[in-house]
């Protein structure tokens, strides 16, 4: 019974990371990649994660904790690191692939602007911000 | 179940090298972080399947410990694409 769990759940976490090898090849733009790694590949880790749980079942419940542990890590982190990718390639002007190489269209460019100007606005204002701590720091080593 | 087990390790590394190739081919950066992104979730996978051959838990430790350090990459990688530097003012004093 269990060995049919084990063995159900590493079929379906070797399939999905193979489904994202190939669409890591297949698909065209970052953006796109982003959903073969990061949807298609952290389910299939999360399978294999938890055909290692049934596998392990006779040892002790220290040792599913920490295999939960990481599930539960990867389910928080990975959204996270996805976002935080696909806004840097937009900040640096990487290409949107269109399957029929049409333009993009008004609100997707707004989009990119938006994100962008937020981007600009968060530099300048880290840069006023250092320009009056460092004036601080001047003032307090003179008087 | 033990054959299953080996073809499944077998798999999974040749399906690490075809992401992996990718980091190579990839035209742009973020290609090529992302590309590693999953080329260590599939680390983090194997190492998990190496775990279950070898019948010892301790491999368990190397995948939490991977997970953070990927979680890291993208964080920074992202940080450092979106801005330029990565620790702020570094080499402006």
């Amino acid at each position: 019974m269990i060995s049919a769990i084990v063995s159900i759940f590493l079929i379906i976490g070797v399939i999905l990371s193979i489904v994202a090898a190939v669409g890591l090849h297949r698909l065209k733009d970052p953006y796109t990649r982003l959903h073969a790694t990061s949807a298609i590949n952290s389910f299939g880790l999360i399978s294999i994660l938890v055909a290692s749980v049934f596998y392990f079942v006779e040892e002790s419940a220290v040792t599913s904790l920490r295999q939960l542990l990481a599930v539960f890590f990867i389910f928080i982190t990975v959204p996270a690191g996805t976002h935080i990718l696909s806004r840097a390639a937009i900040v640096r002007d990487v290409h949107v692939w269109k399957p029929d190489g049409s333009e993009l269209r008004q609100h997707e460019v707004e989009i990119i602007q938006t994100i962008k100007r937020q981007s600009e606005e968060r530099r300048a204002h880290r840069l006023r911000e250092e320009v009056q701590g460092r004036e601080g720091l001047d003032g307090a080593k003179r008087s | 179940m033990e054959l299953l087990l080996d073809v499944v390790i077998i798999l999974m590394t040749l399906s690490t090298l075809v992401v992996a190739a990718r980091i190579l081919l990839g035209p742009s950066l973020p290609d090529r972080v992302v590309a590693a992104d999953g080329a260590t979730t599939h680390v983090i996978a194997l190492s998990v399947l190496v775990g279950m051959k070898l019948k010892s838990t301790t491999m368990f430790d190397v995948a939490i410990a991977l997970s953070i350090l990927s979680f890291l990459t993208a964080i920074v990688v992202g940080k450092y694409m979106e801005k330029g530097h990565i620790i702020d003012d570094i080499g402006n004093r």
